[in-house]
């Protein structure tokens, strides 16, 4: 059961939203309940003082108290990191990178009618029900980071792979439709990731699902997307190695 | 015995110089076992094979070189250092040896004879321990003061080739005292002074080389800031141009309405109002928001450089949206920050004007010990992401491409940033991730 809280400081609202999440629960049969309708930051904060399950959060922006709704969210996440956090807002406060990068904010609802409101409402909960699937522990193939510097989750399936790069301790994550950076040395990445991950080279970890092509004369590896990766002569043997393991009959 | 010391002291003595010279810690034990060791080859092989041990002084030279090598995986340097250290090694050998024999009247100068004058020989040591020192320190304190100015240096060029000709003279000279010339002193005293002319030679050659160069360099560097100095009062110029056109046009706009309030035409006012007015005040509404957010960017040139793009994009017809709650400030080079957030901006402008929704949004935020800079834009295409950080690569013409680059280059001097990139949603995000410097 995920507790939802939702915290706005005008009746009409909180009464909406509510009844439109409480519906939806039960249409749905959904494993949620809302656990506090609360008119101020503080009655929210003291209400999950302690707690340390991850809940679902309705913020309005503009609460009209000392602490607007970023800076609750702010508190909230010294004490329910991973929790899903959603801001109900006006169009003109409208802060949406602010949302995502300060707050790791799930996403936001634009106040408005009743029908656009519960329209956006239910895409959060739909969300939220989809995330908690995938991160079910059989499913869950994903390199995790959380550093007090940066947090860092991606699939194993959308990871290239990894590099030393241009500057000292520096790693860089090529993915699909990204490139990550941070701080840190690929032994230790090279340690949590799994056996389709392999050292080719003293700055490179490859993921072996995407190596399309080894060029063994310029120990090189062309990958399915276009990149390529070096590798020395140690990293190659262990590459044709691990292969072997994971695809015996090729 | 003596001889066994007079090796190991001059082994040690090299690797002393030479570690001075690497800026190399010492380490007690290992110098001295690699020492020691060293130097039982030599008086082995020596020994069994009856070779001169002068000429076997290569078995400490590739020694040294293989355990510096193993420390520190330089090769240059640890070359030349070496080389330096033995040109002063043997240098401060001979002279230590030549004045002491002079003063204790050995005519003809020779390390066997005064090998039996035991108190001689010591006190030649010593006095050859004191000017090797002397001479390693003036070299030291000389390149130190240079060493910035040497990693600029294209050791390729004419000066190794001078220095390996200059060590190359010096080694021969070296070989013929042993050698050739008879051992008297004169001889020995002129072709010592040679030598201490060829190694000045080659101190002042590398100085004019330095001196030379780094002019060119800071000429370089004068003629970079001159040009950043230029971009800066152009970008000043077109924000002046801009009020300056805003100016116009308002005056422009008075001059309309006394005409309708002239001809007492309030029917015409009010179109007029309506349609030209009222949508000209909200065109500018939309730019004053977004510059009203920029309050929060504490660094003034920032702040002036963002406002100057949200109104070039806003003629381009792409919309802006600045996003800030917070006071946000990067702990960065202000020109570096500038020229990788003007590079972001203009990129994302340029991508969004192709695209159908025409939107850019920048924000900053403060997470934890990080600032974060954030430019996102729609795009009309999306291209595989590793292209965005291949040299030259550009969805553009040939012109452009570069501005990543420079990015890159930038930031490799920047170990607390980090720069992520993603595609998502029909939209292109950079960030820019700068940790408070420790």
């Amino acid at each position: 059961m995920i507790s939802i809280y939702l915290c706005e400081d005008q009746d009409l609202q909180l009464e909406q939203i509510s009844q439109i999440i409480e519906n939806h629960i039960l249409i749905e049969n959904l494993d949620m309940s809302i656990a506090l309708k609360a008119k101020s930051p503080t009655q929210l904060l003291s209400a999950i003082e302690g707690n340390k399950t991850s809940n679902i959060y309705f913020l309005d922006v503009d609460l009209r108290s000392s602490m607007n709704g970023i800076e609750l969210a702010e508190a909230i996440r010294k004490s329910d990191p991973r929790g899903f956090i959603i801001f109900v807002t006006t169009h003109s406060e409208m802060s949406h990178l602010t949302f995502k990068y300060k707050v790791e904010a799930l996403d936001f609802i634009i106040k408005g009618d009743l029908s656009t409101l519960k329209r956006q409402v239910i895409s959060c909960l739909d969300n939220i029900t989809q995330k908690l699937a995938l991160a079910s522990p059989e499913l869950q193939k994903r390199f995790n980071l959380r550093t007090k510097d940066k947090t860092v989750n991606v699939a194993y399936d959308d990871i290239y792979f990894f590099e030393t790069a241009y500057a000292a301790h520096k790693i860089v994550m090529h993915c699909k439709s990204q490139i990550i950076e941070f701080n840190g040395n690929l032994s230790d990445i090279v340690d949590q990731l799994d056996d389709y991950f392999v050292r080719c080279h003293r700055s490179f970890i490859v993921n072996l699902t995407y190596v399309n092509q080894i060029d063994h004369t310029k120990k090189m590896l062309h990958l399915k997307n276009g990149q390529t990766c070096i590798a020395s002569t140690k990293g190659l043997r262990l590459l044709k190695q691990r292969l072997n393991e994971i695809f015996p009959d090729r | 015995m003596v001889h066994f010391f007079q090796l190991l002291s001059s082994a040690g003595l090299l690797l002393a110089l030479s570690k001075l010279f690497l800026k190399e810690r010492f380490k007690l034990l290992l110098d001295v076992s690699i020492t020691v060791a060293l130097t039982m080859i030599i008086t082995l092989v020596s020994y069994f094979f009856n070779v001169n041990e002068s000429s076997l002084g290569i078995v400490y030279l590739v020694g040294l070189f293989v355990y510096f090598y193993t420390i520190n995986k330089k090769v240059v340097i640890n070359i030349l250092c070496l080389s330096a250290s033995m040109i002063i090694a043997i240098l401060a050998d001979m002279l230590s040896i030549t004045l002491i024999s002079m003063v204790v009247g050995i005519s003809s100068v020779g390390t066997d004879k005064l090998r039996s004058e035991p108190s001689a020989y010591f006190a030649s040591f010593l006095f050859m321990v004191a000017i090797a020192l002397g001479m390693a320190l003036l070299v030291s304190v000389f390149f130190s003061k240079s060493r910035e100015r040497i990693k600029l240096f294209n050791w390729n060029e004419l000066p190794t080739l001078l220095g390996v000709i200059a060590v190359a003279a010096f080694l021969f000279l070296y070989w013929l005292t042993f050698t050739v010339v008879s051992y008297t002193t004169i001889s020995r005293a002129i072709l010592l002074i040679i030598m201490m002319v060829i190694v000045g030679a080659i101190l002042v050659a590398s100085l004019f080389f330095i001196k030379s160069k780094t002019s060119v360099i800071e000429l370089k560097s004068k003629e970079n800031e001159l040009t950043q100095l230029k971009m800066y009062t152009n970008e000043i110029e077109s924000m002046q141009q801009e009020i300056r056109k805003f100016k116009h046009d308002y005056m422009n706009i008075l001059a309309s309405l006394s005409g309708y309030i002239e001809q007492g035409n309030m029917a015409g006012l009010k179109k007029y109002f309506d349609e030209k007015i009222m949508t000209f005040s909200v065109q500018k509404d939309g730019i004053d928001k977004t510059v009203d957010r920029l309050i929060y960017v504490e660094q003034e040139e920032l702040k002036g450089l963002l406002a100057m793009k949200a109104i070039r994009a806003q003629e381009a017809g792409v919309k802006v949206e600045i996003d800030m709650v917070e006071k946000v400030r990067f702990h960065m080079d202000i020109v570096d920050l500038c020229r990788i957030v003007g590079i972001f901006v203009d990129n994302a402008i340029e991508a969004a004007a192709l695209s159908t929704e025409k939107t850019i949004a920048i924000g900053m935020v403060n997470v934890a010990e990080r600032s974060l800079l954030i430019v996102t834009n729609t795009v009309a295409d999306m291209v595989p992401i590793f292209k965005l950080r291949e040299k030259g690569f550009t969805t553009k013409g040939n012109s452009h491409g570069l501005g990543l680059e420079i990015v890159r280059s930038i930031l490799k001097s920047y170990p607390n940033v980090n720069n992520d990139m993603k595609f998502e949603n029909q939209m292109f995000t950079q960030v820019l991730e700068v940790r408070e410097a420790q």
